[in-house]
């Protein structure tokens, strides 16, 4: 490591230059977790597809996040109005899921992205079967918690129309 | 054409050297991409026959046929960078594999794969080894190793802080995926044999594990590379053949950079 700085420094080595620095970033901001708040919102809200916007939360892809936090996903058949959880009174109120309720038709921890279980290749086989439903997902990590809900309306036999009901983070 | 060396009493030039090592990677990370191609057809199937319309992700992030484009361009480049000699062409492969890579990352259906992170971070290597094709075959290989046990260290750190929660202290995050219904010899061994609370245990002790390696891990930098690179190798494989094989497709592509560490650059005797 410590040929490699003399080496860049050296010889103004542009590529290992920023193939270090990006690597070096990152690391820092993935030290950063266990101890800011800030970052760990931000990883929080990547894994509910929750960021400010399409653009932050590409840039946060690179990051290695495998097997990250515990991911809870609750799924409903019901139609939100039918649930003992009533829909959130603003989006940013997102009630706790109760998975023993007789709507529930699944409830499951899943390893990262907990949007991955209606978004993801082998999970949207089973949408063509249950096109309607109600997604809610908890993420936690040291404290820290994120509860989003979805839900999937179909528009027509080829499309399902996904609508953000409310993100509430604690 | 550079210098020339004598490889086991074989005159030949830099260019030659420093592809041999460059297409084990490149190797292991066409393996990694082609580990996902038995399920990419149903995949694909699943997505052309059902859209999800979301305001998340922009059109081009959503589409199927995008989605393929982005997978079959870096499995053809990889394929065309096993034979290819020229400077040039061969940092076009890779800036556009990396960039490909890029987007599967960011693409709706396939942004939660760890597969196409580790290859983008192998590609990633790959276009930095390839604007350095020129420098000095041992100082080349010395730097190279570097940065492979950084990216290496890096996944392991990525993997590791967000375990570091009591859900997977206590066991309980891994039991859920892996101890309770996982259809997978090692798991399927431990419930045939174990009495439940036993296999609660036995889950706390394999999460704490997991933590602990993946986190000593994060420092394979500060080794030798050899040791690291035989380090990496082994928990790669620890992790896929006792979790799941699927795994593979994020392994190989890590694996392809742990043996270019343990490649020996020094049996080369430079001659003229």
């Amino acid at each position: 490591m410590r040929n490699l700085l003399k080496q860049i420094r050296n010889s103004k080595d542009i590529p290992s230059t920023l193939l270090l620095a990006a690597i070096v970033g990152i690391a820092l901001w993935i030290v950063a977790l266990p101890m800011s708040a800030t970052v760990q919102e931000a990883y929080l809200r990547r894994f509910h597809l929750a960021s400010p916007s399409f653009l932050s939360w590409a840039i946060q892809q690179p990051v290695p996040a495998m097997y990250n936090f515990e991911n809870q996903v609750t799924i409903s058949a019901a139609k939100l109005e039918e649930l003992e959880v009533k829909p959130p009174e603003s989006t940013s109120d997102v009630p706790t899921p109760n998975p023993t309720d007789e709507n529930t038709i699944a409830d499951f921890m899943i390893n990262h992205f907990p949007t991955r279980s209606f978004t993801f290749g082998h999970t949207r086989s089973h949408l063509k079967e249950n096109p309607a439903g109600n997604y809610h997902l908890t993420t936690r990590y040291r404290g820290r918690e994120i509860r989003s809900l979805f839900e999937l309306t179909p528009v027509t036999e080829t499309e399902i129309r996904i609508k953000r009901l409310g993100v509430s983070i604690e | 054409m550079g210098q020339s060396y004598c490889v086991s009493g074989q005159l030949t030039d830099q260019l030659t050297i420093a592809l041999k090592p460059y297409r084990v990677v490149v190797g292991f990370l066409l393996a990694s991409l082609l580990w996902n191609c038995g399920a990419f057809p149903h995949v694909f199937a699943a997505y052309t026959s059902l859209r999800l319309s979301d305001d998340f992700f922009p059109a081009f992030a959503s589409s199927p046929y995008v989605l393929a484009a982005l997978y079959l361009i870096p499995l053809t480049l990889s394929v065309f960078a096993l034979f290819t000699r020229g400077k040039l062409l061969l940092r076009s492969y890779a800036i556009a594999t990396a960039a490909c890579l890029f987007g599967l990352c960011i693409h709706q259906g396939s942004y939660n794969d760890v597969t196409f992170l580790t290859c983008f971070w192998v590609s990633l290597w790959c276009v930095w080894y390839t604007f350095r094709l020129d420098d000095p075959v041992d100082a080349l290989a010395a730097k190279a190793k570097t940065f492979a046990m950084l990216i290496l260290s890096l996944i392991f750190l990525g993997g590791a802080a967000g375990k570091w929660t009591q859900g997977y202290w206590s066991g309980e995050v891994l039991y859920q995926i892996y101890f309770v219904d996982r259809d997978f010899w090692f798991f399927n061994l431990l419930r045939e044999n174990l009495a439940a609370d036993t296999l609660r245990d036995v889950a706390v002790y394999y999460s704490r594990l997991v933590i602990v390696s993946e986190s000593v891990c994060a420092f394979l930098w500060l080794m030798n590379p050899k040791v690291g690179s035989a380090i990496a190798i082994a928990m790669f494989l620890g992790i896929t053949l006792f979790s799941n094989v699927h795994l593979f497709s994020v392994t190989l592509c890590l694996i392809g950079l742990a043996v270019f560490g343990l490649h020996e650059p020094k049996t080369y005797s430079q001659s003229k």
